[in-house]
């Protein structure tokens, strides 16, 4: 216990255990079991902490403030949270996506209500109803928010693969005609109605020959379509890189697509650190019980 | 390039070689002069504390001038170095943190100076401190565009090609060989007392490394001014860790060559204890501060930010205690530090 009360067995741990902490010391993500390995040097350095000997005035102190810490941020490693939430305008959730150290752990229930009810450049509202309360909160990249023991920060803007509005040229017999076609809401335009079966926001064949969208971007998109005249239909094929390719026989029009509008998601990291102001509360005993040890030259 | 930090960095390199001489001479009143210098180099800084992410390397800049020692000046020096190369950003993400780390890297490198000094006051042998910043220049060489000094090759990295530097490339590579050389000797001699002649060939070798470590950071910083300027801000953390590396090899050949300081060993000891103990209990703060700004901008205190002030803390835990090796514990302590700063700026 002397030995590892020592001012030596300190220096030694406390080096070995800034390795360990420092991200850029690749020490971490190649040790195997790297939590466990770094709980063990935080307890053998508390418990040094508190076994020193009385040389030196603030030792006990910084022992207890380390161990406050270390019980802090153990709490939160348990029994905290977090992950991310992701919400399109005028959407409500009553769960986010939990992450943890090995990846994605599914949804956890956040315990009350939340809506996106604004999302801007710089920011995002979100609505809270706790307890039959409700609150706005406003996140920007530089201001998080808290609602019921949760925290919610950098409001950044997603594309979800799905277009909130396609903008079709239609050329037939009456000429060019501009049509807005939303997901759900069928058109009509030159006698025909028109309606959106499928969406490709990144269009690629794979190699079987079948459509599917490489990413959720807008690189290279495409579209499937319903149209109909009478009791006649058709679907149409349509993409951004070449318009008119797809003409269907008896179908006299052909149709373009000229402009995209993506629906745009907006994505929240979500946090839970209950133990967050024990953990300060324990720095500030170790502060002071260092600064006990100071000697005035 | 900004001009401000530029004279900034030219005055307190200056201080700090200055300082090297009367501590290596035993003039007491070179340090007026130190003073002055230093003094106007931390006037030059002022402006950049408008901005939130230079704030800490100008208040570093600051107590290096009220506390001048070779290691601190030169620690200033290279900061204001990085932010005449690259500007610093006007916002940046912990910025109460960072003015805090700028006030405990001060106290931190003014705590190295002090406990080189003692030891040197004491007895110690000054081969070593020049070995130690031998070593070091070694391991900025090498490390500097990922160990491309190893094949006589140098280049700046910037966002567009590499800006290759052949000329600083062969001198840097030839600084590495005479630099590892006469630190060897050097250091077998301090160890082992080898034959008097290994060991004037170590000091040659050594000043010799001086002078070419000297030009290849003259010619770096000159090339790129004049060819690429994006390039050379890009490298700038590089060439401040080189010329960082050059002034404290200077710095430890003056002192190997020079007489002993006669200084009150018991006094400059204690007071490198207790300035290392404020610096320690400052990293504290830095990681509380920077825990807060944390949880207040990201909703939560798990960043990378502060994971790195976490590392620079328990070093200053380790640096604070009464046990051996100090010198190199406070010089990690200084160094995690200074790595903070440069990162955010």
């Amino acid at each position: 216990m002397r030995l590892l009360g020592s001012s030596g067995s300190i220096a030694a741990l406390s080096a070995l255990l800034a390795a360990t902490v420092h991200p850029d010391s690749g020490l971490s993500p190649r040790m195997p079991s790297s939590s466990l390995v770094l709980a063990a040097l935080s307890l053998l350095l508390v418990v040094s902490l508190a076994a020193a000997g009385r040389e030196r005035p603030g030792r006990r102190l910084m022992g207890l403030g380390g161990a406050v810490l270390l019980l802090a941020l153990g709490y939160d490693a348990v029994r905290g949270h977090a992950g991310t939430l992701s919400l399109r305008p005028g959407q409500g959730a009553r769960a986010f996506e939990e992450v943890g150290p090995g990846g994605p752990l599914g949804l956890r229930p956040l315990g009350f209500d939340v809506r996106l009810e604004e999302a801007r450049d710089d920011h995002a509202t979100l609505s809270c109803v706790q307890e039959g309360a409700s609150m706005s909160l406003r996140i920007t990249r530089e201001r998080a928010a808290s609602c019921g023991g949760f925290r919610f920060a950098f409001p950044e803007p997603i594309a979800s693969g799905e277009p909130a509005r396609l903008r079709i040229r239609l050329s037939g017999a009456k000429g060019n005609q501009d049509v807005e076609l939303a997901p759900g809401q069928p058109a009509e335009a030159q006698g025909l109605t028109i309606a959106l079966e499928r969406y490709f926001a990144d269009f690629a064949l794979d190699e079987k020959g079948q459509p599917f969208s490489r990413s959720a971007e807008p690189r290279n998109p495409a579209a499937l379509l319903q149209v109909r005249k009478g009791d006649r239909g058709w679907r149409v094929f349509v993409i951004r890189s070449l318009p008119g390719i797809h003409r269907q026989e008896g179908l006299d029009a052909s149709f373009a697509l000229v402009g995209i509008e993506p629906e745009v998601w907006v994505r929240l990291s979500v946090a839970r650190e209950p133990a967050a102001a024990l953990g300060g509360a324990g720095l500030l005993l170790l502060a002071a019980g260092l600064s006990l040890g100071l000697r005035r030259p | 390039m900004s001009l401000l930090p530029g004279v900034a960095a030219l005055a307190l390199g200056a201080a700090a070689i200055v300082q090297a001489l009367a501590l290596a001479a035993r003039r007491a009143s070179l340090e007026i002069a130190v003073r002055i210098v230093a003094g106007l180099g931390a006037l030059a800084l002022l402006p950049v504390l408008a901005d939130a992410g230079g704030r800490g390397l100008a208040i570093l800049g600051l107590i290096a001038a009220l506390r001048p020692g070779a290691v601190s000046c030169l620690a200033a020096s290279a900061s204001a170095l990085v932010l005449s190369l690259r500007p610093a950003p006007a916002q940046a993400e912990t910025a109460m943190a960072l003015m805090l780390a700028g006030a405990a890297t001060g106290v931190a490198v003014a705590a190295l100076d002090s406990s080189i000094v003692a030891r040197l006051a004491r007895g110690g042998d000054p081969s070593f401190v020049a070995a130690a910043f031998g070593a070091a220049l070694c391991g900025v060489l090498v490390a500097v565009d990922h160990g491309r000094v190893l094949r006589w090759s140098y280049a700046l990295d910037g966002e567009g090609p590499r800006l290759e530097l052949p000329g600083a490339g062969l001198l840097l590579g030839l600084t590495l060989l005479v630099s590892l050389a006469g630190t060897l000797l050097v250091a077998a001699r301090a160890l082992a007392g080898t034959q008097r002649l290994a060991a004037a060939a170590g000091r040659r070798l050594l000043l010799l490394a001086c002078g070419l470590a000297a030009l290849g950071a003259g010619l770096i910083l000159f090339e790129g001014l004049a060819r690429s300027e994006a390039a050379l801000a890009a490298s700038a953390g590089e060439v401040a860790a080189l010329g960082l590396a050059t002034g404290g090899l200077i710095f430890g050949v003056l002192v190997m060559l020079g007489e002993r300081p006669a200084r009150e060993f018991a006094r400059i000891a204690l007071r490198a204890e207790s300035e290392t103990y404020v610096a320690a209990v400052l990293a504290l703060l830095v990681l509380g501060a920077a825990g807060l700004e944390g949880w207040l901008r990201a909703g939560s205190y798990g960043t990378p930010e502060v994971a790195r002030a976490s590392a620079a803390a328990l070093l200053g835990l380790g640096a604070a205690q009464p046990t051996g090796l100090g010198v190199l514990r406070r010089a990690a302590f200084a160094a995690g530090l200074l790595s903070l700063l440069l990162r955010a700026a």
